[in-house]
């Protein structure tokens, strides 16, 4: 049995424990594993008529390769946002390029699937494990879907995976994102002005939600509700006057949206057709200080909330994922998403990912009157509240 | 003298409540009464002062930030709102201030007590580290190893992508943070308004460090010639080509729990602004030069500009190779 591990997308703290205890997991079950670096890229990137560039592409893994992987964060293995499936004409690797019909500008985008599952039976690979938000395991369920054994495992700080309460990384998002805003407070009351903190999660608000009720700011406007800035202006001011530092502290998602306005974007499209968003904390903050004339200050996260090591709960959910996934792996059970629901370790078909859009659970967690977080009916909540 | 006030003027910085509690503390210990003027020169004209005892000050150490509040005002640049603070602080009887803050809150020292005869003793508080006269300023320790330890974890995202990063940290005049923050994070360039950022030399750079490093990491001064760090990288990229990613650290470098250096410094150039000022003294700031306390001319400390030393550039290049 040969297992192959990858992980592609944004790198968030906890893949590399998880990596290793795939590893020892396999080894201890007599299994062996691979690993495919810089995500689905090594794999269409890996020539089988030349082996020369093959150590940029694959590194077979073992314990002693691993053994200290899991205290650093990021990925050992790299990372990439790679599709094999949607390959833009300039990322087409040499040796995949037909002569007589070389690619081209405007062409839409190239479908290596073929290559990709040829290269997996040359490497004799019988099962994989990508470790992806939802861009990257998509192409794990189209390998699924041309029958290829996959077991994925769900990460992304923006825990937006449709199917799973929880994905790596997202406890050590808000972990970071909690203790800047705590470093924050001293300039903010100093200079007696309104913060405004921007966070990474892309369209799922649950980054500034679960930030905002932990680190108790004022207000939090997050991507599912669109926001009024004079009314939220006056909402700071208000509680800039009864805070005895005379300060107020908000955070806001990268996604979010002002009523009526749309959504900022800038930036080319990544290979799954998302731009890069950015900018709506700026923009937030300018249309504050020229309501309240009170000065701001702007503090966009970004990748501090997702680089260095991992906190308890992302090691806790890294490892036992990937116990859970090669458990499943070495059994030959494939076709899952590891996951949790209502706080236990379970499974859901592979398939689910692609059936629904995950977000903030508005009705339950937030006051869409009072921008901030609403947490009443706690009785029966899981320990994370999803 | 009877009575003193103390205040902190311009940026906040980790560090100065630890400055004001030893100023409160040696003040009453010396038999002074000790004033809090709050939100600096904007408070001092308006007359926002309270009376500090020894437990007004009690569990501040620790506390980045500042209890006295800061303000930037306009007011007090006027010969007229200096001649309002002068009569504000007679009335309340204050007769010698403890100044914590950077050149513009000297600045502002100079005028008042050259215009109204009060005693002023400065205590150097900024991040900056660009103040003539002591090797380092309070606050400064906490900023670069709040930066440090932020780009420490960065450098675990810069390796998993393979990117190229550009950090942008504090200093607008001068890249001592800059400087101190890259050599010991290890950036592979360090771009300050000191020396010549040259993007054609940072090319060839990036394009050797591409053949056998799998990330880079750039720390700009927020005050490089170039521009900030979006700024760089998009020269860089347009003459390169390289793709980047940008991290700017802003606030969070302010904030925080101050460095044991930085509460040492602070409790030792606060105590000796007392002493200082009570043996009659005035116009001076108290700094650490070579370990010993130092006093300067207020009016040196931002005529004289502090060099950056050029040695530790030269080892911050090599060690990069």
């Amino acid at each position: 049995m040969r297992i192959g591990i990858l992980t592609g997308g944004g790198d968030v703290p906890g893949l590399n424990p998880c990596i290793k205890s795939v590893v020892y997991r396999a080894i201890d079950d007599g299994a062996d594993v691979i690993g495919i670096r810089r995500g689905w890229a090594g794999l269409l990137k890996y020539n089988i008529d030349d082996p020369s560039e093959a150590d940029e592409c694959i590194i077979p893994l073992n314990k002693a390769n691993t053994r200290v992987i899991d205290r650093s964060g990021g990925t050992f293995l790299h990372t990439s946002r790679t599709n094999p499936g949607k390959v833009k004409w300039s990322e087409v690797p040499d040796f995949l390029k037909e002569p007589d019909n070389p690619p081209k500008e405007g062409h839409p985008p190239y479908d290596f699937t073929p290559h990709i599952l040829k290269v997996l039976e040359h490497l004799g690979i019988d099962v994989l494990i990508p470790i992806g938000g939802d861009d990257t395991l998509s192409y794990g369920v189209r390998l699924h879907k041309e029958g290829f054994p996959v077991v994925a495992i769900p990460k992304t700080m923006d825990n937006d995976v449709f199917g799973t309460d929880y994905c790596i990384g997202f406890s050590t998002a808000v972990t970071r994102s909690t203790h800047f805003i705590t470093a924050l407070r001293t300039p903010a009351g100093s200079h007696e002005r309104i913060a405004i903190v921007e966070l990474f999660g892309r369209n799922s608000g649950e980054t500034s939600l679960i930030t905002a009720y932990l680190a108790g700011v004022d207000r939090a406007i997050i991507s599912e509700v669109a926001f009024d800035p004079e009314k939220l202006a006056g909402f700071l001011m208000q509680d800039k006057k009864e805070n005895p530092s005379n300060y107020a502290i908000m955070t806001i998602s990268e996604g979010a949206q002002m009523v009526g306005g749309k959504i900022i974007e800038y930036g080319q499209e990544d290979a799954y057709g998302h731009k890069k968003l950015g900018g709506i904390g700026e923009i937030t903050g300018e249309a504050i200080e020229k309501i309240t004339g009170s000065h701001i200050i702007y503090q966009p996260l970004a990748y501090l909330m997702r680089s260095g090591e991992p906190d308890a709960l992302d090691r806790m959910v890294a490892i036992s994922y990937a116990n859970l996934a090669t458990d499943l792996a070495v059994r030959g059970d494939y076709g899952h998403l590891v996951a949790l629901r209502e706080g236990k370790y379970t499974t859901v078909p592979i398939m689910t990912m692609t059936q629904g859009k995950k977000h903030v659970d508005v009705d339950e967690l937030y006051d869409v009157d009072q921008y901030r977080p609403k947490i009443y009916r706690m009785l029966g909540k899981p320990m994370f509240l999803y | 003298m009877r009575r003193i006030g103390v205040f902190t003027s311009g940026g906040d910085s980790p560090g100065m409540n630890a400055a004001i509690r030893a100023v409160v503390r040696t003040g009453i210990h010396q038999g002074v009464e000790v004033c809090g003027i709050h939100r600096g020169y904007a408070g001092m004209i308006r007359g926002e002062v309270t009376q500090l005892e020894a437990r007004s000050v009690s569990n501040i150490l620790q506390r980045g930030g500042t209890i006295l509040k800061t303000a930037r005002s306009d007011e007090f640049m006027a010969k007229e709102g200096r001649a309002k603070a002068a009569a504000k602080l007679k009335k309340k009887g204050i007769e010698g201030l403890v100044a914590i803050g950077g050149d513009g809150t000297f600045q502002g020292a100079v005028a008042l007590n050259e215009e109204h005869g009060t005693p002023i003793v400065g205590i150097p508080g900024t991040i900056d580290n660009d103040l003539y006269g002591t090797d380092f300023t309070i606050g400064y320790d906490t900023a670069v190893n709040t930066a440090m330890e932020a780009i420490d974890k960065i450098r675990d995202t810069a390796g998993s992508h393979e990117r190229l990063f550009y950090v942008e940290v504090m200093g607008r005049q001068s890249g001592f943070i800059a400087l101190d923050v890259g050599l010991t994070s290890g950036a592979e360039y360090i771009a300050i308004p000191e020396t010549k950022t040259d993007i054609d030399e940072l090319k060839s750079l990036l394009k050797g460090f591409r053949k056998d490093k799998s990330s880079a990491i750039i720390v700009v001064a927020e005050g490089d010639e170039q521009g900030g760090a979006f700024t760089l990288a998009k020269k860089v990229k347009d003459a390169s080509g390289y793709e980047y990613r940008v991290c700017v650290l802003g606030h969070v470098q302010r904030g925080g729990s101050p460095t044991s250096r930085d509460r040492l410094l602070a409790s030792k150039l606060g105590y000796t602004a007392v002493t200082t000022l009570l043996s009659g003294a005035s116009n001076l700031m108290v700094g650490e030069v070579n370990g010993k306390i130092v006093l300067t001319p207020l009016r040196e400390t931002w005529q004289h500009r502090k060099i950056i030393d050029p040695g530790l550039i030269e080892i911050a290049s090599i060690l990069s190779l």
